[in-house]
């Protein structure tokens, strides 16, 4: 199905719609999970229902998936005006994963290693992979980096995690 | 006026420690205002963990310093590389760029910079004038009144936020779910933890903060970058232009005089702009740049005049200060920047709210003057690094990614030692994400996840006070209805001037 954009054609699983008709099934997923739930509808002191604001923040979100899917905007790119616009691709997806494991192995080296010998690596290997060079500057720079955000951060009277380099 | 609480607060300002926090706010602002892709928000987000380790007023020091330079920020990459450093500065391209390809970069920095400073000055001046009388007005709201404002305020921001309306109050309605995780706020009694300990205690605000505004922009960035065919970028050559200085003539003081009604025009709009949630430092930029554009038609505004960079620098410097009052007022932020301040004075120990001026008026002065002072530092710091700083601009995102995720990380994970928390970050990171590669507005989920602990507890008392009934409670007050009828009108106004915008586009943020 294609939709018009502008007098540009667009797949209509990229539109506005298609992403109002996935948060309206995910919304509806949610209430149900939400609903059945125990605690719900256990009333407070108060004679409040526990679940009631919980509820009432699902309902509105559906409401707007709704109206996402019906109102004047519906044709149009959903990533229309995003700062990138880029396609949401099997590539984009991938960079997104990677770039969140490289943060999350990065933490768990600092936990590991401490923040003095994990900073400078991970700084070193995410500017290289980005495409910074020379490698002699990344390599100042991830140093430099390291070093001045510690001093800060310890003049703060932060600790700083010290792993097998103070322990 | 308490002079006693005046002078306390003199005392807690005028220290070292708090006046170096200014500067280092200032200039660290200015920076991260002056680099495309980083906003107020981000620097502010990035320094809140730091404000958990300082005093009161050093840490407003810094956050205030941070803001108000990240707002000024955003012009000089404006001027200079025609990239608005933040959004609010996308007016000021229209003129400033044009000064700087006729050579006059310096003197359209400047006018920034005075401009800046001199609306932010007597906006401040304004707030502090009138905040005492609001703040008196507020204490006169009961739970019903209190109620609608905050229905009110959730309304405007989420359907302000950017063009599509539904996108803006479901990212409002997302923000009000995620703020019931946790514990009820009356009962105690738990809610929405998923059978995780980490989130007994509600979302932790750090983690929300720093995945909303870091980790979810960044990543997006990341990802462009990695799929730029022109990714690999010499770093040598940008190093050795950040101490080269070429910029023209500078700024006379006629000059700066004769743009005196461009700055009233920028001074009151904002200042209007900043008092009313949701609309913020952009809506005033653009709307001050079009009515001295219309007002003084022969000033040629739009062409490359310091009036075109006057009118949208006040007009965007102006809202900062007021942008302080609903906050104070009513304990609703009106912008996602002002949020995260709330969210540092909560750190701090303080709730505001209006019993905040009474309970606490040391710290309410201490803002007042920080809000003041904090101009002079942006003022030196301003003047003599400006050229510096236009050139700090051109780090490449390939230096300035890495060094966020880390800050990021660390700063998180150091607020209270808890690996958690920097998972939830990542989370959070992810559903940001998500969010920003659909356009679906941030800065609302953040408001409303404050704003919602004061909605709901006042829906309650109210609902106890009228022993039940909805209609008593909610209806009953000549207060609450003209707050009704001002929620609904606003939303129908705001989607009716969004269907006008539509056949001639205009103002955006």
């Amino acid at each position: 199905m294609a939709s018009v954009i502008s007098g540009n054609k667009c797949a209509w699983i990229r539109t506005n719609q298609a992403l109002g008709v996935a948060l309206t099934l995910l919304m509806l997923a949610f209430l149900t999970c939400t609903l059945l739930s125990t605690w719900v509808f256990k009333l407070q002191r108060d004679g409040f229902p526990l679940g009631f604001m919980s509820i009432a923040a699902i309902c509105l979100m559906l409401l707007m998936s709704l109206a996402i899917i019906f109102d004047r905007h519906r044709h149009n790119k959903a990533r229309e005006g995003s700062e990138t616009e880029m396609a949401v691709t099997g590539t984009f997806l991938a960079y997104a994963f990677v770039l969140l494991t490289m943060v999350g192995l990065y933490f768990i080296a600092v936990l590991g290693v401490g923040f003095l010998l994990a900073t400078p690596i991970f700084l070193f290997i995410s500017a290289s992979a980005l495409g910074a060079r020379p490698w002699s500057l990344v390599i100042f720079f991830a140093v430099f980096t390291t070093a001045l955000i510690s001093l800060m951060l310890t003049g703060l009277g932060t600790v700083l995690p010290a792993g097998v380099l103070f322990a | 006026m308490q002079y006693e609480a005046l002078i306390q607060a003199m005392g807690m300002v005028f220290t070292f420690e708090t006046v170096m926090w200014m500067l280092i706010g200032s200039a660290l602002g200015i920076t991260m205002g002056a680099l495309p892709g980083l906003t107020a928000p981000t620097a502010v987000a990035l320094a809140l963990p730091l404000t958990f380790q300082m005093q009161f007023a050093p840490a407003l020091g810094l956050l205030i310093g941070l803001y108000k330079g990240a707002i000024y920020g955003g012009s000089i990459s404006a001027i200079v590389f025609s990239i608005p450093g933040t959004p609010a500065s996308a007016a000021t391209i229209a003129d400033g760029y044009k000064l700087t390809q006729q050579g006059k970069t310096l003197k359209a920095l400047l006018m920034a910079l005075y401009a800046s400073i001199t609306s932010d000055l007597v906006a401040s001046l304004a707030v502090i004038l009138v905040a005492p009388a609001i703040i008196a007005a507020a204490l006169s709201f009961g739970p019903s009144e209190r109620f609608w404002l905050t229905i009110l305020a959730v309304t405007l921001i989420g359907s302000l936020a950017g063009k599509h309306m539904a996108k803006g109050l479901f990212s409002a309605a997302l923000g009000i779910y995620l703020a019931t995780i946790g514990s009820d706020p009356i009962s105690g009694a738990f809610r929405n933890t998923f059978g995780l300990s980490v989130l007994q205690d509600g979302l932790p605000l750090i983690p929300l903060v720093v995945g909303l505004f870091a980790i979810g922009p960044l990543l997006e960035d990341g990802i462009a970058l990695c799929m730029s065919k022109k990714r690999v970028q010499r770093v040598k050559v940008v190093f050795k232009e950040i101490f080269s200085s070429d910029f023209g003539e500078g700024l006379t003081i006629r000059e700066y005089l004769r743009t005196w009604k461009e700055m009233a025009i920028g001074t009151i709009v904002g200042a209007i702009a900043g008092a009313l949630p949701g609309l913020g430092a952009a809506v005033g930029a653009f709307l001050s740049y079009s009515i001295a554009k219309q007002v003084s038609p022969k000033k040629k505004i739009g062409t490359g005049t310091i009036e075109g960079v006057a009118a949208s620098e006040s007009g965007n410097s102006a809202t900062v200060g007021p942008a302080l009052l609903p906050l104070l007022a009513f304990g609703i932020p009106g912008s996602a920047t002002v949020a995260l301040i709330g969210g540092a004075l909560m750190l701090q120990g303080l709730t505001p709210s209006p019993r905040m001026f009474s309970l606490y008026p040391e710290a309410v002065y201490s803002i007042f003057i920080i809000l003041l002072v904090t101009n002079f530092c942006l003022l030196g710091i301003g003047r003599v690094f400006t050229l510096f700083f236009a050139r700090v601009g051109q780090i490449p995102k390939q230096l300035i990614i890495p060094a966020i995720f880390m800050l990021s990380v660390i700063g998180t994970y150091v607020t209270e030692y808890n690996p958690s928390h920097v998972g939830l970050m990542l989370v959070i990171g992810v559903i940001a994400f998500g969010m920003r590669i659909f356009n679906i507005p941030l800065s609302p989920l953040l408001i409303t996840f404050m704003i919602t602990p004061v909605m709901e507890v006042n829906l309650r008392q109210a609902l106890l006070i009228g022993g039940g009934d909805f209609y008593s409670a909610l209806f009953d007050s000549p207060l609450a209805i003209g707050l009704i009828i001002i929620t609904v009108s606003m939303l129908l106004g705001v989607y009716l001037l969004t269907r006008r915008k539509q056949r001639s586009p205009g103002l955006d943020e």
